[in-house]
């Protein structure tokens, strides 16, 4: 593992890279310290400039841009009380009132020191974990990987939405989306309409942007702006009684966010809210419970689960080539942009270049940790500049990000209509996670549900790791409309209690 | 109109599921088509886009009436996050924090919205002709002006300052971006 460790870093380390993975951190943060934008819009937007770089400086950068929209996102939180995506709401419910004690640059410090320890122990995890199930991975023949990608579109379409009906529509029209153009097989044209121009299909870089980042864009630039109160930052050290607290949140946090983070769907906006209910219901046992008025603990725990929620979501993205949500799934776009296929191989063929990537995630946190807490005034007064000033240049990045990967006009239009789509799917509660999904593994399905037919009728019958994943996909769908029973029934029943 | 009125649906979702809706009935069209007419090497493809066209077109069909919705919760990140928040309001002393979701009155809303599309459209159509930098200062000048209705001098000096910096940002990682065919 050392070995790996070493290798991959001394690719990293050039005054090239270095430098790329700066702008990262600076980018990233910029994005993320706007209110209503996170990591995943940072991605979309910023990853086409990305495949302008060599593959590894491209890596280097998406992971920095990725970390520092994270913690971007954190920062506003803290300093201003705007929670800009959902994975900061405990850093507003926590680091704020810290704030008004003066105590802000004792929070971003903790927030940034439990994202860095999560996301320095969640790279080894990928590492170890990684290549085990790309080895096991290895012996996966069609059917068993077939069965993986159900199981992907169904737990997203669950997780994610509350419908199971509506989570699984837009996971179809995600599967249909992925086929326009040249079927490969036969060489026909598929859902064109007869016209040239969709021949050549939709890229995932146009409509990634779309979805994620003109979509988003929109939807704040037609919300009311916000007064944001300016606050005093106070010390930026800890004292050692905050460093003593946040010591177990933070562990417990990378070891819940990484194992959690494994499965497709357990988004880490969804692991830092677990973790920080889960602490807080401990602090209540315990007693001497300060959450709500500004406990460290509540701020540690959740950034770590964010963090290792994210690397945990690595180790299936790259040993298998599932992603477990929107932001992996961007980063699997990212990698077949740079020309390289997640799988298997990833941790055979191509152990060094993945070694690398693992080693940029390291860079990256080691980088935002020593970049961004000198930088924390300057994000303060970026985050109060209202959302208007900045939207339309972010809009404009958005669409020249869709011209340039193919350098085409037809992909800008098709980056702005994804994103009106996005705009009608939010006021109609149609969750965006499951089309990504079925759009990004639609090809995948199609390929080995063809191979698997081809080696037997039978198939499902005959192979044990099929029926073992249909069999929890069948669950999954299972639970969430059991969930969703439950729900309604609740709500029926504080209505006649009221 | 009557779907909307008996099912109590908005326009959104209703938009939105018919043109789900369409999207599963042209994808089962075709799929027929490719069946009947496409090699026999296609017969694959065509029976996968037309089981995949059903389900979509059903599923969303489905999700519209009222047995389905009653199967329909938030998901699980809004459940915990409204958890999570409604715990917080019993202990904390602390003001609510700034949500984005004060949404602007809806005409106004609309209204921000079709202008910020037709100056997008605007960009897209002007830029083959005035290239990258003529058309993106354009577009915040104007976007400023009309739009978020900004001073016009700091819209200006905004303008030339963002189109410059992102010019050479795009420059130093080497972007070719369009030069306009009518700028000489």
């Amino acid at each position: 593992m050392l070995d790996q460790l070493a290798a991959g870093l001394a690719e990293i380390m050039t005054w090239e890279r270095m430098g790329f993975a700066l702008l990262g951190c600076f980018l990233g943060t910029f994005f993320g310290v706007m209110p209503g934008l996170g990591p995943v819009t940072a991605i979309a937007v910023l990853f086409p400039i990305t495949t302008y770089l060599d593959p590894l400086s491209g890596i280097v950068m998406l992971a920095a841009i990725y970390y520092g929209g994270m913690y971007g996102g954190s920062t506003t939180a803290i300093l201003v009380n705007i929670p800009g995506e959902v994975a900061s709401l405990p850093a507003a419910l926590e680091g704020y009132p810290m704030t008004q004690r003066g105590r802000a640059g004792a929070a971003l410090a903790v927030a940034a020191i439990s994202s860095f320890t999560a996301g320095i122990i969640g790279s080894l995890g990928v590492i170890i974990l990684g290549s085990s199930v790309a080895h096991l991975a290895l012996r996966f023949g069609p059917p068993e990987m077939l069965g993986l990608v159900l199981f992907a579109l169904t737990a997203v379409a669950g997780l994610v939405s509350g419908s199971m009906f509506k989570g699984l529509s837009m996971a179809a029209l995600g599967i249909l989306l992925s086929m326009v153009g040249y079927d490969m097989i036969s060489g026909s044209t598929v859902m064109t309409g007869g016209t040239w121009t969709l021949a050549q299909g939709f890229a995932i870089v146009p409509v990634m942007i779309g979805l994620f980042g003109i979509g988003e864009i929109l939807r704040t630039l037609t919300t009311r702006g916000h007064s944001a109160k300016s606050a005093p930052l106070g010390k930026l050290m800890p004292t050692k009684k905050e460093l003593k607290d946040s010591v177990a949140p933070t562990a417990r946090g990378t070891a819940q966010g990484f194992s959690f983070g494994l499965i497709p769907g357990m988004l880490p906006s969804i692991m830092a809210l677990l973790s920080y209910s889960w602490e807080r219901q401990r602090a209540e046992k315990k007693g001497g419970s300060q959450f709500g008025n500004g406990d460290i603990r509540g701020i540690a725990g959740p950034e770590a689960a964010n963090n290792g929620a994210a690397m945990g979501g690595f180790v299936p993205l790259l040993s298998l080539g599932i992603p477990t949500g929107p932001s992996m799934a961007l980063v699997l776009g990212a990698l077949m942009v740079y020309g390289l296929t997640p799988g298997p191989t990833m941790f055979t063929q191509n152990a060094e270049f993945t070694s690398g990537i693992l080693v940029s995630f390291l860079v990256a946190n080691v980088i935002l940790l020593i970049l961004n807490l000198p930088l924390v005034p300057m994000w303060a007064r970026l985050a109060r500049v209202p959302f208007h000033v900045m939207g339309p240049l972010v809009l404009i990045l958005c669409l020249v990000g869709a011209y340039l990967d193919r350098n085409s006009f037809f992909d800008i239009f098709v980056c702005l209509g994804a994103g009106i789509f996005a705009l009608l799917c939010h006021k109609a509660s149609l969750p965006l996670a499951p089309l990504v999904m079925g759009f990004i593994l639609g090809p995948m399905l199609q390929e080995t549900m063809r191979q698997s037919i081809a080696m037997s009728g039978t198939f499902y019958l005959e192979r044990p790791i099929f029926m073992a994943f249909a069999g929890v996909a069948i669950l999954t769908i299972a639970w969430s409309i059991w969930r969703a029973r439950r729900h309604t029934t609740s709500l029926r029943r504080a209505e006649a209690s009221s | 109109m009557a779907l909307r009125r008996i099912w109590g649906l908005s326009w959104a979702e209703l938009s939105a599921t018919f043109l789900l809706v369409i999207a599963g009935m042209f994808a089962l069209a075709d799929g027929l088509r490719l069946l009947t007419r496409g090699s026999q090497a296609a017969s694959w493809t065509a029976t996968f886009i037309m089981v995949a066209g059903v389900i979509l077109a059903a599923l969303a069909a489905v999700s519209l009436i009222p047995f389905s919705r009653k199967a329909a919760a938030q998901s699980v990140g809004a459940t915990v996050a409204q958890d999570v928040l409604t715990e917080s309001e019993e202990t904390s002393d602390t003001e609510p924090f700034a949500v984005l979701d004060e949404s602007v009155p809806p005409k106004q809303a609309q209204k921000l919205l079709i202008r910020s599309i037709g100056l997008l459209i605007s960009w897209i159509v002007l830029l083959p002709y005035i290239g990258y930098i003529a058309a993106t200062g354009l577009f915040l000048l104007v976007y400023g002006l009309l739009v978020s209705e900004r001073k016009i001098i700091p819209t200006i000096i905004f303008a030339v300052i963002s189109t410059a910096l992102s010019a050479w940002l795009f420059q130093a990682v080497g972007v070719r971006l369009p030069r306009g065919s009518l700028l000489p």
